[in-house]
């Protein structure tokens, strides 16, 4: 096993630590996924192409481990306590115009299962289109209509839609 | 979309507020949101929901990494795993290896092979329920046949007389040559010789040359719904195939192997009986 694999995977553990927790919102959970990912990943380190980005390679490895999860508690119609976020903050906007946390995290909870993926990998990842479109397994098109439709309905779960629409935009 | 060095569309907005533009795209971006109130508000409302995204989901860099997430870790937990599965397997593999030729080697011990005289009886039985049945061919050659013990004695290779069983009311009818059976349990063909009582009773007296071992045993049991009592001493074998109360049977028998072992001039012990 090469040491230098071992180092590239551990400069992206906190970035996958994120991630996890924003899908899971749940911090233990996540970092079994998060585990159980890494392990996956040194165990089929053979698969791994050293040309493709390692980066999208292990999120698109927590993703399928995320997405198999579950299916297995929607089949075994497990309900999983969503813990309370550890950084709620106060309700009240701190500025006029700005989104409420909680009312934040009560409307990513209303977007579609894949929607939430490509949204938080993008803007909590920063990662590029493309990458995350390699680590979501989908073409990069997909990916921005998948993006239009979470930006859209957090725009109505947030009240946002009352402001003006984009009609001059194709 | 005056003005701009690219098409400005809903993905270049994206990209805008995701800040994956290049600097000259963002400036060009820029210039045309001030021309376009209404994209403006909602690229507004898209940063808005980014920077909420990011506050609700803080990165996690200031958290201690916990040892389980430390990749040197598990590559070491994976490699002494892989290790230890290999192990496991070898140790299986020995297991067996030694179960397997402890069995072979022990298979001599517990596994005693058939006996041949169960397959003579075996034999006796079915060619019994072969021909009582037959009317007019019952027999190959009658009692009254010239030579006939003479030439079913060359052919077993015993000397055999058909036993007089007149005093137990059976008469001779006659008797047949049917073969042996090959291979390690060979003893060559048989005799097969049919008597009748009054009633029309019938049983069958199934001939063969000694076995190889020779020894004397004696069996009586049921079979396929008749009665077959066996013996057996260093010159023949002989089963009685009837349907008989056990007494009967067993007084036949004793007439019967008595004079086979006479004729066969071997030694004969009636108390073995």
């Amino acid at each position: 096993m090469s040491q230098q694999f071992l180092d590239e995977i551990e400069l992206c553990v906190p970035a996958l630590r994120r991630y996890a927790r924003a899908l899971t919102r749940n911090a233990d959970r996540a970092d079994d996924l998060v585990q159980d990912c890494l392990e996956r990943a040194i165990r089929k380190q053979a698969l791994w192409k050293p040309t493709g980005p390692l980066k999208a390679w292990l999120f698109r490895i927590l993703l399928n481990l995320y997405r198999n999860e579950l299916r297995v508690v929607r089949r075994r119609g497990e309900h999983l306590a969503v813990e309370a976020l550890v950084a709620e903050p106060a309700v009240a906007p701190a500025q006029p115009g700005r989104i409420a946390l909680a009312e934040m995290a009560r409307a990513i909870e209303t977007l579609a299962a894949e929607q939430r993926e490509a949204l938080l990998l993008v803007v909590l990842e920063g990662m590029s289109y493309a990458e995350a479109a390699t680590a979501l397994g989908i073409p990069i098109g997909t990916l921005m209509s998948r993006l239009g439709r979470a930006r859209a309905a957090l725009r109505t779960a947030t009240g946002g839609a009352e402001e003006p629409r984009l009609r001059t935009v194709k | 979309m005056t003005g701009a060095p690219f098409e400005i569309d809903t993905d270049a907005l994206h990209a805008y507020v995701d800040g994956q533009l290049p600097a000259e795209r963002r400036a060009a971006v820029e210039t045309w949101l001030a021309a376009h109130p209404d994209a403006a508000a909602l690229v507004a409302q898209w940063t808005r929901q980014n920077e909420a995204l990011g506050a609700l989901f803080p990165p996690v860099q200031q958290d201690p990494v916990p040892a389980r997430l430390n990749p040197q870790r598990i590559a070491e937990r994976v490699r002494t795993g892989r290790l230890e599965a290999l192990r496991n397997i070898a140790a299986v593999l020995v297991v067996v290896a030694v179960a397997g030729s402890l069995g072979w080697y022990l298979r001599g011990v517990f596994w005693q092979e058939e006996p041949v005289y169960e397959r003579l009886i075996d034999n006796a039985v079915i060619a019994h329920a072969l021909y009582v049945k037959e009317k007019t061919h019952a027999v190959e050659a009658a009692a009254d046949s010239p030579n006939l013990m003479r030439w079913l004695s060359n052919r077993i290779s015993s000397p055999i007389d058909a036993p007089d069983l007149a005093a137990q009311g059976y008469t001779f009818l006659g008797g047949r040559l049917l073969p042996g059976e090959a291979g390690e349990a060979a003893h060559g063909p048989a005799a097969q010789l049919m008597y009748e009582n009054a009633a029309a009773e019938r049983l069958t007296l199934y001939i063969t040359g000694p076995l190889p071992d020779k020894k004397e045993v004696w069996k009586l049991e049921s079979r396929r719904g008749v009665d077959a009592y066996y013996w057996a001493n260093d010159a023949v074998t002989c089963t009685i195939v009837a349907s008989l109360p056990e007494t009967d049977i067993r007084t036949l028998g004793k007439t019967i192997f008595e004079q086979l072992a006479r004729k066969a001039d071997s030694t004969w012990n009636p108390s073995a009986g």
